[in-house]
């Protein structure tokens, strides 16, 4: 029933909001301990790192984990952190250094057995851990000596730094795990982090406090406390009433309102999660036609929803990749809106579009209006004479229905971060991947199984630039944008919001 | 006159206010213009009175008076089709229920007990993620989550009836059972089977609404006002009027045919029959 709590919390929120007696002292005491509270959607799925691939989740584990190799907040290229440099040594071997003098929560070392442990626990088929998959080309790892280790793959894998930069590998203290056992880990995480496990009361809140003995400067905030406020507004009104100081997806709609509320101020970047609507081709139906699919982008203003939808905040794609994806190709010509075109095309086909019927899957709440922009794609094909249905789906259905290959004949979904061609083209066009809705394309997986092994930097390019042609052409997805993240951030707080969405505290910046 | 007003005031009120919402739900189509699902993106969220649109248009620049009324004849459509289904099961599961006795009766009260152990709104909820989504499906659900009242009920009235003399003389004279049921009993019992339905027309709609409200039952683009109320939570600081006509619209409804329900109860109950 939690749909119900969510009621409730909304509507304790928009009270609070509503009265002036909503302690007003709160918000200045935390500025002045330095205690900072951050709302997300839901809680974390598990405490344990390198286990299950969730955005929120991975955003809380990592104040307490730190990642092998991180990126850049600007130029998105893998930046050192546990991991001080790393080679190529042949073409199957990736020999990563690593930093000295860190030390996990309990005071245990970090070196190249922590690194070693946390790839067994990965590949470990017990562990069931949904980083298995995708860490399935390294053969294992080998220690070279206390802080020197060696990543060897099955075929040549040059991808495999954009694969550890970020979420992807976070080194676990092998002492802890191998006495205490990973449920132990799981109840009471020890990590290399900048803040340490204090408390996680269920369904309420997750609280971490400042780590003193840190590798680098501590961190400024003393004690961060998560909050799960499910619904975009009810995180609002608890921003605006003091009760949170950093909340993610403010409406568009309510972006005025917040800059002159005095309370907080808007933190807006480009993200590198991008958002698409999935013409599905995996099961049977109308979307097997190239010309549908291709007649269904024409019908699809997409200039018209970003203006209209979102006032603007997004950025429009033209291909699969984003421009701050490594491997953007800006070859892909957009498919423009042309709805006598889209005429032409249904005709070609033999569809009479007004005999069309089709489903729209679509989540709630989980990207940027997402439903509204559904309603408005359902209304503007109902301008060419289709008729769509529109389903609105509980998250957790809306991904087991992708999973499962039960969605409708098209379906809204948001993938990121997308920083790499690999982790967009591999994981979203061959229909041996979870999250696809498009595959069993000969040519295209023949295409993608090449480009993967290239070594050369400059061909690799090539062939994702090629792929990225191939995929445009082939119009799996009416390609819609790249997210703007809208954040709303307590006066107190200097944070600047990251592309790949990690809200991490450690780079915040308190008044005082 | 007086007395007129203070026996039948509510009822007048009620009907007034049920009829209002007859009307609009039939009428939806001449009284609006707009078609409820019809975009303007580029005229979303205008406050009410904006030419065109008298009570304003949401956030896809819909307009909202139509939406309202059209989601009048979302809201009856499923209150008829829902009370219909639950008299017409419950009362004949009631009638046999109290007509005989024996072990059908007890094994239908048996069900009908540990049914109503479970609140209304959450069997309904739980029947629905059974069911699916969509209209057909809340009908469905509402209707199996609620006979159990008219079962109830209706029994009850069965006890009492079958034992009074009209009954036992009819039996005397021959009548089969059926017809005994039918002719004799069944119109002793109606007055009953038409008060619970005025009740439990209004809980219909209201159930419906909170059922949509939560994202199940009638899916968009639909109008229903349980779904344009949650739609509308989105917008709340900055388009009031997104919550405040459909709720008002649904308050209205469940109010006026409330009232016309309370006023039956009182006009055909016999015990208050001068």
């Amino acid at each position: 029933m939690t749909r119900f709590a969510r009621m409730l919390i909304t509507l304790a929120a928009l009270l609070a909001a509503a009265t002036p007696l909503a302690d007003p002292a709160a918000a200045q005491d935390r500025a002045r301990t330095k205690e900072v509270v951050v709302a997300f959607a839901a809680e974390p799925r598990t405490l344990l790192p390198d286990t299950i691939v969730d955005w929120t989740t991975n955003n809380m584990v990592e104040h307490m984990y730190d990642r092998l190799v991180d990126r850049d907040p600007k130029s998105f290229k893998p930046s050192p952190m546990l991991a001080t440099g790393w080679k190529i040594v042949n073409d199957t071997t990736w020999e990563f250094a690593l930093r000295q003098g860190v030390k996990f929560h309990n005071g245990e070392p970090f070196n190249a057995q922590s690194v070693k442990t946390t790839m067994d626990y990965i590949k470990d088929p017990a562990n069931k851990t949904h980083y298995l998959p995708r860490w399935s080309q390294v053969k294992e790892v080998q220690i070279v000596n206390d802080y020197t280790v060696r990543f060897i793959t099955e075929k040549p894998w040059p991808g495999l730094i954009d694969r550890i930069a970020g979420s992807d590998f976070l080194p676990m203290p092998p002492k802890a795990l191998k006495e205490q056992g990973v449920q132990a880990l799981a109840a009471k995480p020890i990590g290399t982090g900048a803040f340490r496990f204090v408390q996680w009361v269920r369904d309420e809140k997750l609280v971490v406090e400042r780590n003193p003995d840190y590798w680098q400067t501590p961190a400024e905030a003393s004690r961060v406390t998560f909050r799960f406020i499910p619904e975009f507004s009810a995180r609002l009104a608890a921003l605006l009433a003091g009760e949170v100081d950093i909340m993610k997806d403010v409406p568009p709609q309510n972006v005025e309102m917040l800059q002159q509320s005095g309370k907080a101020r808007l933190r807006a970047t480009v993200s590198s999660r991008i958002n698409y609507l999935a013409l599905v081709n995996l099961k049977p139906g109308p979307m097997q036609d190239l010309r549908v699919r291709k007649a269904i982008h024409h019908a699809i203003n997409v200039d018209e929803l970003i203006q209209q939808v979102l006032k603007g905040r997004a950025t429009k794609m033209c291909g699969p990749l984003s421009p701050i994806n490594v491997d953007y190709s800006s070859k892909p010509q957009c498919i423009k809106y042309d709805p006598a075109q889209a005429q032409a095309l249904l005709k070609e086909a033999g569809v009479d579009p007004t005999k069309l019927q089709l489903t729209l899957d679509t989540p709630s709440g989980r990207y940027p209006l997402d439903k509204d922009v559904s309603l408005a794609i359902a209304a503007q094909l109902q301008r060419i004479g289709i008729k769509t249905n529109v389903v609105v789906n509980e998250w957790g259905t809306h991904l087991d229905k992708i999973k499962n290959r039960t969605t409708g004949d098209m379906f809204f979904l948001g993938w990121g971060p997308a920083l790499d061609a690999q982790n967009t083209i591999d994981q979203l066009f061959s229909a041996s991947q979870t999250y696809s809705s498009y595959g069993n394309n000969k040519a295209l997986d023949a295409k993608i199984a090449q480009a993967v092994v290239i070594v050369d930097p400059r061909k690799r390019l090539e062939a994702w630039a090629e792929l990225q042609q191939m995929v445009h052409d082939e119009v799996p997805w009416v390609f819609l944008w790249q997210q703007h993240d809208l954040y709303g951030v307590a006066n107190w707080i200097e944070w600047s919001p990251r592309a790949d969405e990690k809200i991490w505290m450690y780079e915040a910046k308190l008044a005082r | 006159m007086k007395g007129f007003v203070g026996r039948h005031g509510r009822g007048v009120l009620g009907l007034t206010f049920a009829a209002l919402v007859l009307v609009a739900a039939v009428a939806a189509p001449l009284l609006v213009a707009h078609d409820p699902g019809q975009t303007d993106f580029a005229a979303g969220l205008k406050p009410p009175g904006t030419p065109g649109h008298p009570l304003g248009t949401d956030q896809l620049g819909r307009d909202l008076l139509a939406r309202v009324l059209y989601g009048a004849r979302v809201a009856l459509f499923i209150g008829v089709c829902c009370v219909l289904l639950t008299a017409l099961v419950g009362g004949l599961l009631g009638l046999l229920a109290g007509f005989f006795e024996g072990w059908t009766g007890a094994v239908l009260m048996r069900i009908a007990d540990v049914q109503l152990s479970f609140p209304f709104i959450l069997l309904a909820l739980t029947i629905n993620a059974i069911v699916g989504l969509g209209l057909r499906n809340i009908i469905v659900s509402l209707s199996v989550a609620g006979w159990v009242v008219y079962a109830r009920v209706v029994r009850g009235e069965v006890l009492s009836v079958k034992e009074r003399d009209f009954v036992h003389a009819a039996h005397a004279l021959g009548l089969g059972r059926a017809r005994l049921l039918f002719r004799h009993v069944l119109p002793n019992v109606a007055p009953s089977i038409v008060i619970v339905a005025s009740l439990q027309f209004a809980q219909f709609i209201v159930a419906e609404a909170a059922i949509s409200f939560l994202g199940f039952g009638v899916q968009p683009p639909t109008p229903a006002w349980g779904s344009m109320l949650s739609e509308s939570r989105d917008y709340l600081y900055v388009a009031w009027w997104l919550a405040a006509f459909p709720g008002a619209a649904l308050a209205l409804t469940a109010l006026g045919i409330n009232l016309v329900g309370d006023w039956l109860r009182d006009v055909l109950d016999p015990r208050f029959r001068v």
